[in-house]
């Protein structure tokens, strides 16, 4: 009897050592969130301030005024692409950097992965001074004579691309790098002894096992772009409206908190969606791998 | 002999540091220029006087107004400082409590006395900030109309802060009022400015420091700006000059309050009365360009310039309905987004 | 001249030298092992051949053509790993059809082609198997169904049964070996296992160090081990220090032996060798000398006896004819016939 209780006891001490760290999560993560659900369906009057009543009003002016339709292509667009980017970009630099002598190989990680070491803010305001019409950019390209006239990079949504794939990128390099590690690189060399050629045993061999690192790294990619914020705001401008920098403006401009709770909720539950469906989608086609 | 040794030890300890003991005085005002001036040049003085440890919470006027919202129900804030209009809003919504009047408030102009809550601190003119440089460079006469903005010839080369900041809502108004419209009928304003004033523009900045930035990076060579950024970036040897436009310069003065229910009362009155003194306001005329509220304050011609000061420049000043201003900007800012930041 | 030819093959790894200018040919349809301890250079040679690293010096011909700085996918050569290198995200029979697909092989051929090799191995019903549901053995098998089924002018094998069971490794010894006189090609084996090298082996190559030692058939190569070295790693021997006395050969503390052609030319010191198996027990008195029985271990079909005596340490080996056996503790004799004694150069090394 007494074996048993103590044993019982023995088992909850697992639940019991997460109870502080659940407590932190719930605390500061699980109760903004709820507060901020909750706060999406009051109403806001300019005079009175937020007014506590229940409605989807909010909800229903943000599905239905295409103003916020075209705020949420356009974030969606920029995620879309950077991930595009970052994993055109991350893979074959997380590939290489691993078939590279370690002294180089250390080198070229630090490298990669140095600018997370910089705040996100201050690699913008770089970027901002590089995109500029009279930036480096610019002068490069109108310098050799690839371009005829500076172009506009600031303030685009094109700049705003290069920007985030900048910042995100090492993200990217860092999850398909766990990724390529676990395979054996035994059958890189099978695949040449068969007759592949470098490009080849790359596209049949290592890509297909490194489609996990490729998952994993483009939802941290595409779920970071689509809330960011800094870079959006130094970037983008007032005129490239992203989610994140119109709760912004919501919060603080015009100070309809729920409208702009309304808006939050929406992004939360369109990247959810989107990051849900690539899941299955990638999974699904490449269980086998999944070993 | 020992107890008595410890004890007097840890009196020698304490007595010094409790008599030295002093309160935290909360402000919330502009960041940028402004509270360099204020942290460097006002406060260290205030402070010695009153004992008292002043805390900067730096932020525009709308970030300042919603710190006050949010902390409506327990104010952190002792002392705000934001721009008239926004004060307005703050006044309507009760977060500032009554002023009491010492002989440096005596001495304001009535323009500054907005309510018997609030005070004008210094004035500001709203015009058109250029880039004198390029300018001469391009062979273009210095701007001298609303009505230049709209010129093919500064192309994507112009900026103007958004609508969350007075400075543009000063614009949209004027250009209401040109084009046959006004407070109460602010369309003509939105027309005529998504026809002919945000084609040209390159960015909306309502940021100073990142309007400063592309004003020397050489993005932009004009701007619609305040008389104070334009006297801050010129300080630093840019040639920055402000143009008051012959239709009217909109006047925004920065305004100060206790906020209602504040932790010391006592420190922010006396912080409010010192902001208002002579030589207090001479110093933010010299270092920040703002015109003096105090009528005893006097300015040579040559300190004078950049700055509203003097009968000439007063009389150009436009003053706006802020009550009325505040009840339709809500609204007006969702139009704005929509139909003129986009 | 040779199917294959290495000459001079070298390879360095910093100050290390892992492969010494080694030499060997192979012949059309042979089955050659290189064998030795880890770090002898074995699998480095290997690697060079199927183009996997660049020798620093040295060149290696295949039916007259010079692979020597040939990318490996041009060299036509079937490897098998250690860990069998299968693709875990194709089916077996994707895995064995990818040399066809390089090759451009049409799909009907192709897909006969896998079914033969599956069948060759025995695992015809594993065709769209993963290799994650297989077990080693089998996984082993997909790997040398899909080196063969490519037709390679030569195979190479590097330790491809050292994970598997002692029961499984015999098996698959047996089946590589059938695979390998059926198919007729020719195959380099690599692997620190004598046993195994002398049970697949056409011609068997110790190696130490970065060199070759001995290459030889493995009957030559164990009775006539020419080192040392390769006497103690090419089955167990017991190693006597021998010296010259006039005409004769002094033993250990002087056990006379007679003067033997095969000694002559190795100086005044060198080790006499003698095979466990070539030593006869004989009662106390009746061999050449007595030793005492330290310790005797049953091995099935052998006895394997751990001797004390004048000549220090010997090894037995008496063969389980149902016969009574010494105890421990006992006094023997032991003998052997002249012709079983080998002399080898230099002084007595660890085994």
């Amino acid at each position: 009897m007494a074996d048993t209780a103590s044993h019982r006891m023995r088992a909850a001490t697992p639940y019991w050592l997460c109870t502080p760290g659940l407590i932190l999560l719930a605390v500061l993560l699980a109760v903004p969130m709820l507060m901020t659900f909750l706060l999406s369906f009051n109403a806001y009057s300019d005079t009175a301030g937020i007014i506590h009543s229940w409605s989807l009003a909010n909800y229903a002016e943000i599905l239905t005024d295409p103003y916020f339709a075209s705020i949420f292509l356009r974030t969606l667009r920029v995620a879309l692409v950077t991930t595009l980017a970052c994993t055109l970009i991350g893979v074959p630099e997380a590939y290489i950097i691993s078939r590279l002598k370690p002294r180089w190989r250390s080198l070229c990680l630090v490298v990669v992965l140095g600018p997370l070491l910089v705040s996100v803010v201050v690699r913008t305001l770089g970027w901002q001074i590089l995109l500029a019409r009279t930036g480096l950019i610019n002068q490069v390209l109108v310098g050799i004579g690839a371009l005829p006239h500076p172009v506009d990079l600031l303030f685009t949504e094109t700049g705003m691309d290069i920007a985030m794939t900048h910042v995100m990128v090492p993200y990217m390099v860092l999850a398909v790098w766990t990724s390529i590690r676990q395979i054996d690189p035994r059958t890189e060399q099978a695949a040449h002894s068969l007759g592949a050629n470098g490009f080849t045993t790359f596209r049949r061999v290592v890509l297909p096992q490194i489609v996990p690192g490729i998952l994993s790294g483009s939802i941290i990619v595409f779920s970071l772009t689509a809330s960011s914020f800094a870079t959006p705001e130094l970037i983008g401008g007032r005129r490239e409206k992203v989610a994140a920098t119109t709760i912004y403006d919501q919060f603080l401009t015009t100070l309809n908190w729920p409208e702009g709770a309304a808006i939050a909720c929406l992004l939360i539950a369109s990247i959810m969606i989107i990051v849900f469906a690539w899941n299955r989608l990638l999974e699904r086609r490449y269980a086998a791998a999944a070993a | 002999m020992r107890k008595k040794f410890f004890l007097l030890t840890l009196g020698a300890v304490i007595l010094p540091a409790a008599a030295q003991a002093e309160g935290t005085l909360y402000v919330a005002a502009y960041g940028g220029s402004y509270q360099s001036i204020l942290q460097r040049s006002v406060f260290p003085a205030f402070e010695k006087a009153h004992h008292v440890h002043i805390e900067y919470i730096a932020g525009n006027s709308t970030d300042t107004l919603a710190k006050l919202q949010a902390e409506k129900a327990h104010p952190d804030i002792d002392v705000a400082i934001m721009d008239d209009g926004p004060m307005y809003q703050a006044l309507s919504l009760h977060f500032c409590g009554p002023l009491k009047p010492g002989p440096n408030y005596q001495n304001v102009y009535s323009i500054a006395k907005i309510s018997p809550d609030a005070v004008g601190t210094g004035l500001v003119a709203v015009g058109i900030a250029y880039n004198a440089d390029a300018f001469k460079k391009n062979g273009w006469a210095p701007p001298n109309s609303w009505a230049d903005l709209a010129d093919p010839k500064y192309k994507g080369r112009i900026a103007m802060p958004g609508l969350d900041n007075t400075y543009g809502l000063d614009a949209l108004l004027m250009y209401a009022k040109m084009h046959g419209g006004g407070i109460d009928n602010i369309q003509p304003g939105f027309d005529y400015m998504a026809a002919k004033i945000a084609p040209n523009m390159d960015a909306f900045e309502s940021s100073p420091g990142a309007m400063s930035q592309l004003f020397q990076s050489g993005e932009i060579v004009a701007a619609i700006w305040g008389t104070s950024r334009t006297f801050s970036v010129a300080q630093t040897g840019f040639p920055l000059r402000f143009a008051y436009p012959k239709e009217g310069a909109p006047e925004l003065m920065d305004t100060a309050c206790v906020v209602n229910g504040a932790h010391d009362e006592k420190d922010a009155q006396a912080l409010i009365e010192y902001l208002l003194s002579p030589d207090v306001q001479k110093l933010f005329a010299l270092k920040s360009g703002t015109g003096p509220v105090n009528k005893t304050v006097k300015l040579t011609p040559q300190q004078a310039q950049n700055i509203p000061y003097g009968p000439d420049v007063m009389s150009t000043l436009v003053t706006f309905d802020w009550n009325k201003a505040n009840a339709d900007r809500p609204a007006w800012q969702r139009q704005w987004n929509r139909q003129i930041e986009k | 001249m040779s199917f294959l030819e290495i000459r001079g093959l070298t390879r360095r790894y910093g100050a290390v030298t892992a492969v010494d200018g080694v030499d060997f040919d192979v012949r059309e349809g042979e089955f050659v092992s290189l064998l030795g301890p880890s770090g002898c250079g074995k699998t480095t040679t290997l690697q060079m051949i199927a183009g996997f690293a660049p020798p620093d010096a040295g060149s290696i011909r295949l039916d007259g053509q010079d692979l020597t700085r040939m990318a490996p996918n041009r060299r036509q050569i079937g490897v098998v790993f250690q860990s069998y290198a299968l693709f875990p995200h194709m089916t077996v029979g994707q895995n064995i059809a990818f040399g066809l697909e390089m090759r451009r092989v049409p799909k009907p051929e192709r897909e006969a082609r896998v079914r033969r090799a599956l069948e060759q191995v025995h695992l015809a019903n594993f065709i769209d198997r993963y290799p994650r549901q297989m077990s080693g053995g089998q996984q082993q098998r997909v790997a040398l169904a899909r080196a063969l089924v490519i037709a390679p002018r030569l195979l190479l094998l590097d330790e491809p049964m050292s994970n598997l069971d002692a029961k499984l490794k015999e098996d698959m010894q047996l089946e590589i070996r059938r695979l390998q006189r059926d198919l007729g090609i020719t195959t380099i084996l690599v692997t620190h296992d004598q046993n195994e090298a002398m049970a697949l082996s056409d011609r068997v190559a110790v190696m130490r160090a970065g060199q070759i030692m001995r290459i030889d058939t493995p009957q030559s190569a164990y009775e006539q081990p020419g080192s040392h070295f390769t006497s103690i790693f090419l089955g167990k021997s017991n190693s006597v220090a021998a010296r010259r006395n006039g005409a004769g050969i002094i033993l250990g503390d002087g056990l006379v032996l007679e003067a033997s052609p095969a000694a002559e030319g190795l100086g005044e010191n060198f080790i006499c060798s003698l095979r466990p198996e070539k030593l006869n027990l004989c009662p106390a008195g009746a061999g050449r000398l007595d030793a005492t029985v330290k310790s005797r271990i049953f091995l099935g079909n052998h006895w394997l006896f751990q001797l004390e005596s004048r000549l220090g340490e010997l090894l037995v080996f008496q063969q389980n004819v149902g016969a009574a056996v010494p105890a421990e503790g006992g006094l023997v004799g032991l003998d052997w016939s002249a012709e079983n004694v080998v002399f080898l150069p230099g002084e007595a090394e660890r085994g």
